[in-house]
C-alpha cells in the first residue's frame, strides 16, 4: 500500500534541512531581529561639517527633514550672503523677522539678560573689525584668498592670520554700537529696528537651535534614537538600540586627538564646548586672538578658563551659554552656576589643567587624565 | 492470516523484510521497481545524513571566506557621499576628484594635494588605525576612519568640540 508517510516524510524531513541550513548560510550573520545600525547624513552647512545619525523604521525620511531645516537655517542665518534674511536686517536696519529669526532673537534677548551682558548678539561690528568674519566666515574659500599660500602654508584648521591688530580707538569707536538693548523688538509683529551700525549675528547659538530642531524633527518621525554633531555641538534623542547611555567626549584644547574626558548622556541633551582653542587669529609673534570677544571690553578673551561644556535640554541655551561662561571666567562661571540652580550643567577646564564639574555631572563624567572636582549647589 | 494494509505493520528499519515472500505485493511491471517499496530503510538515512553534511558545509562557508569585515580602513566621502573605502593596509595614492589627493603610507593617512585656497587640510594631522578625521571644506572631502581601534575607556558616540 503506497504510504505517504513513509515514502515522503524523509525526504521532506531532510529536505527542509538543508533548505533553513543553506538560506541561514545565505543570509548575514550578524542580522537579527531587531538589531538597527542606523542611517547616517553628512551635511556641509555653517561653515562646517555635520554629522547626523537615525535609528528608526523613519530614518531616511527624518535624515531628510533635518538636513533641509539645516539648509533653510544657512541660508536664512548667514551674515556673509546677501539674500540671507540676516543679512537684509543688517543693511536695511531692521525689518520683518520670518519664524525661526524670532525666535533666536528672543532666545538672545533672554541670554543678554540673564549672562549681564557676556552674551551678546550684537558683537557684530567688532567680530568684523578683528577680521573674524572674513577669515572664518562663510565664504571660506574666497575670504581667504586673499592669503598667499605661504601665509596661510603653516597654519592648522583653527588658527588664520591676523591682517591688522584694531587700536584701542577703534575698538572705543564700535564698542558703543555692542549692546543688545539697543535693538527694537516687536514679539507680536515679530519686527525689528537696529539703530545705524548696529549688527546683528546669530553666530553664537546658530549651531546650537538648529541642532534642537533636528532633534524635534526627530521625534516627530518616531525615531527610537539619534545624534546630530553639528561642527562639535552634539545633541542626543531617545536611546541607542541596545538601550545604552550616549558616551560623548569633550575635546581636550591641547590634543584634538585626545578628550578631556567622558560624560555618559541617559537621556535627551546637548553637550556644547566652548574654547579659545577653537578658531583664533595669530601673528606674526605667534600671539593667539581667540573668537571669543568680551562684548564689555571688545577685545578677545583671555582668563583661566581653556574651554567650557555646557550639557543641558535645549541645544539653543547651551550653545549661548557655552561662550558666556567662557566671557566670565571660572569664578564668575560658577557663580553663575549656582544662581540657576537646575537650569545646566557643566564641564570647566582651566588653565592649570583641573577639571570642575558641576554636582549633576558627579557620576555622569570620567576623566582619565586630569583631576575633576565637583562644585555642589549652595 | 494475510496482512491487508501494510502501513499499519511496524516494520524494523535495518533488519531485512520479514514479510514472507508470499505476502508482498506481486511484482508487476510498474510494481517491479523500488519506488513502490514505500518501508524506510538504510537509504533514506544515507539521504538524511548526506543532506545534513551538505547543509552543514553551507553554513560555515560563509563564515570561512567572509573577507575581515572588522579591520579599520580609510573612508573618504565628499559632500556628504561615499566616494570610497581603503584598506590602510595597502599604500597607495588616491585622486579625489579633480581637487584633491590623499595618501596611505604605513598605515597612515594624509592629504597631500589641495586645490583649495587655504590649504588647511595638507596641514592637518594624519590620521591612522586609532581614527580621526581629515575635512577639507570648501571642496567638502572628509577622510575618516572606519572600524578604528576601540580608544582606551571604550567607544563614543560623539566629540563635543
Amino acid at each position: 500500500m503506497f504510504s505517504y508517510r513513509k515514502r515522503f516524510l524523509p525526504i521532506l524531513l531532510s529536505g527542509s534541512f538543508a533548505l533553513t541550513a543553506s538560506s541561514s548560510a545565505a543570509s548575514p550573520m550578524t542580522a537579527c531581529a531587531g538589531q538597527d545600525d542606523g542611517k547616517e547624513r553628512q551635511i556641509f552647512a555653517m561653515t562646517t561639517v555635520m554629522n547626523l545619525k537615525a535609528y528608526g523604521d523613519d530614518a531616511d525620511a527624518a535624515l531628510d527633514d533635518a538636513e533641509e531645516k539645516i539648509r533653510s537655517l544657512d541660508s536664512l542665518l548667514s551674515t556673509g550672503t546677501e539674500g540671507s534674511e540676516v543679512y537684509q536686517i543688517n543693511e536695511n536696519g531692521g525689518g520683518r523677522l520670518s519664524d525661526d529669526t524670532a525666535a533666536l532673537t528672543e532666545a538672545s534677548m533672554d541670554l543678554y539678560q540673564m549672562t549681564e551682558g557676556a552674551f551678546d548678539f550684537t558683537i557684530y561690528p567688532i567680530m568684523d573689525l578683528w577680521g573674524f568674519t572674513r577669515l572664518f566666515g562663510e565664504n571660506v574659500s574666497s575670504s581667504a584668498s586673499s592669503l598667499s599660500e605661504t601665509e596661510s602654508g603653516g597654519l592648522s584648521d583653527n588658527e588664520r592670520l591676523i591682517s591688522h591688530v584694531p587700536t584701542e580707538d577703534e575698538i572705543d569707536a564700535l564698542l558703543p554700537l555692542v549692546d543688545s538693548s539697543k535693538v527694537s523688538y516687536d514679539a507680536a509683529a515679530k519686527t525689528m529696528a537696529l539703530p545705524e551700525g548696529v549688527k546683528i549675528d546669530f553666530g553664537g547659538i546658530a549651531k546650537g537651535y538648529a541642532s534642537q530642531k533636528v532633534m524635534d524633527i526627530f521625534k516627530g518621525h518616531g525615531l527610537t534614537g539619534g545624534l546630530a554633531d553639528l561642527g562639535g555641538n552634539i545633541q542626543v534623542t531617545g536611546k541607542k538600540p541596545d538601550g545604552s547611555a550616549w558616551r560623548v567626549g569633550i575635546e581636550d584644547p591641547d590634543d584634538s586627538s585626545a578628550v578631556l574626558g567622558i560624560l555618559s548622556l541617559e537621556k535627551d541633551g546637548t553637550v556644547i564646548t566652548s574654547g579659545g582653542y577653537e578658531r583664533y587669529l595669530v601673528d606674526l609673534d605667534g600671539k593667539h586672538y581667540p573668537h571669543i570677544i568680551d562684548p564689555a571690553t571688545g577685545y578677545p578673551v583671555e582668563n583661566d578658563l581653556s574651554s567650557v561644556s555646557i550639557l543641558c535640554d535645549d541645544g539653543t541655551l547651551a550653545d549661548g551659554l557655552s561662550t558666556s561662561l567662557c566671557v566670565m571666567g571660572k569664578e564668575k562661571a560658577i557663580r553663575f552656576w549656582k544662581e540657576h540652580p537646575g537650569l545646566f550643567d557643566m564641564v570647566l577646564f582651566d588653565t592649570d589643567k583641573q577639571i570642575t564639574v558641576s554636582e549633576g555631572l558627579k557620576d555622569s563624567f570620567v576623566s582619565a587624565k586630569y583631576d575633576v572636582t565637583v562644585v555642589n549647589a549652595d | 492470516m494475510r496482512i491487508q494494509d501494510r502501513s499499519q505493520r511496524h516494520i524494523p528499519i535495518f533488519s531485512r523484510s520479514t514479510v514472507p515472500e508470499a505476502d508482498l505485493p506481486p511484482k508487476t511491471g510498474a510494481s517491479r521497481s523500488t519506488f513502490s517499496d514505500t518501508r524506510v530503510c538504510r537509504a533514506d538515512f544515507v539521504l538524511i545524513a548526506a543532506l545534513g553534511i551538505l547543509s552543514v558545509i553551507l553554513l560555515v562557508i560563509p563564515i570561512v571566506t567572509a573577507a575581515k569585515p572588522d579591520s579599520p580602513a580609510l573612508l573618504i566621502r565628499v559632500d556628504g557621499k561615499e566616494y570610497g573605502t581603503y584598506s590602510l593596509d595597502n599604500d597607495q595614492t588616491i585622486p579625489i576628484g579633480d581637487t584633491n589627493v590623499c595618501e596611505i603610507q604605513e598605515g597612515k593617512v594624509k592629504m597631500i594635494k589641495a586645490d583649495c585656497p587655504d590649504k588647511i587640510c595638507l596641514h592637518q594631522n594624519a590620521i591612522d588605525e586609532d581614527g580621526g578625521t581629515i575635512v577639507c571644506l570648501p571642496n567638502k572631502i572628509v577622510l575618516s576612519i572606519v572600524n578604528a581601534n576601540v580608544p582606551e575607556g571604550g567607544e563614543l558616540d560623539g566629540v563635543a568640540r
